[in-house]
């Protein structure tokens, strides 16, 4: 079938050019993760690593303050109770570097792998393509890569919170097992297969559409 | 598929081609080809109405239901 030449929306225009650069950008960051996983691998930092990483965990504080708002001429008196935060290893020890920068190779390899199939299925949408089986598949391929970030930061959470959370002693908080779930990846990943199969729905109508005379 | 497009034989008895069809219809040769061929998943009651106009046939010289 020919296909005809129609002007792209801006929406489109946007949509592409955006993935695009957030996608090169990506691409620089995970080259410098990269780079600074092998240097912990093979210990370049010699015990002088100041490793800061999030801790995926609630954390009991009682704190107090004042909020001063320019709504009212009054302070309020106000009180942390739970937060979360992160967490700076002093002078890291090399393993322990090693582990987190195993984590960080494996993150950054997903989320790779998921800007690639994403530019892929917005490169096709920009081209004119939409329903389309390769759209399909690209689809299904994220939403089953976003289940295995989910999967993957789930597995995260609890070794933070097993590992490094419940053998932390501090004087004034108390670590709570409160662990973060990230269960909006999921609903995300199942928002993406649903889509997946609205398109393949899409696709029918438009075969049925090009064979119809 | 049970439904049988007899388009050739149609154009073979008022001895005309497949280019003079999509001519005088205004259908394209790519959208008349898969009609003959039968690929056509569905046929719009305008093409079919050209169709007849021009061949001066009746949608049932055209088209042929045969049980699989």
């Amino acid at each position: 079938m020919i296909m005809e030449a129609v002007k792209k929306p801006l929406s489109i225009k946007i949509i592409y050019w955006t993935t695009s650069i957030a996608f090169w950008i990506f691409v620089v960051v995970a080259i410098l993760g990269t780079a600074l996983v092998s240097a912990l691998m093979l210990n370049v930092f010699e015990g002088d690593l100041q490793l800061h990483v999030g801790l995926p965990v609630g954390i009991n504080i009682v704190e107090t303050g004042i909020l001063d708002l320019d709504l009212s001429s009054k302070y309020i008196d106000v009180q942390f109770t739970e937060m979360v935060g992160k967490i700076q290893f002093k002078d890291t020890p090399a393993d322990l570097g090693r582990i987190y920068g195993g984590f960080m190779l494996i993150i950054l390899g997903i989320f790779l792998y998921i800007f690639i199939i994403f530019r892929r299925f917005i490169t096709n949408v920009y081209n004119g393509v939409y329903f389309d089986l390769d759209n399909i598949a690209l689809l299904k391929r994220i939403s089953y890569a976003l289940v295995l970030v989910w999967g993957f930061t789930v597995f995260y959470s609890y070794f933070q919170y097993f590992y490094i959370a419940q053998n932390l002693q501090f004087n004034s908080i108390v670590i709570t097992n409160d662990v973060q779930t990230y269960s909006e990846i999921l609903v995300g990943a199942l928002f993406i297969w649903v889509l997946s199969h609205i398109f393949m729905k899409g696709c029918e109508l438009q075969d049925e559409h090009n064979y119809t005379v | 598929m049970a439904i049988i497009v007899n388009l050739d034989i149609m154009l073979a008895k008022r001895k005309m081609s497949l280019t003079e069809l999509s001519n005088s219809v205004g259908i394209t040769m790519a959208n008349l080809s898969i009609l003959k061929k039968e690929k056509a998943k569905a046929v719009r009651f305008s093409t079919l109405d050209a169709i007849c106009k021009t061949l001066d046939c009746q949608p049932g010289d055209i088209l042929e239901y045969k049980p699989d």
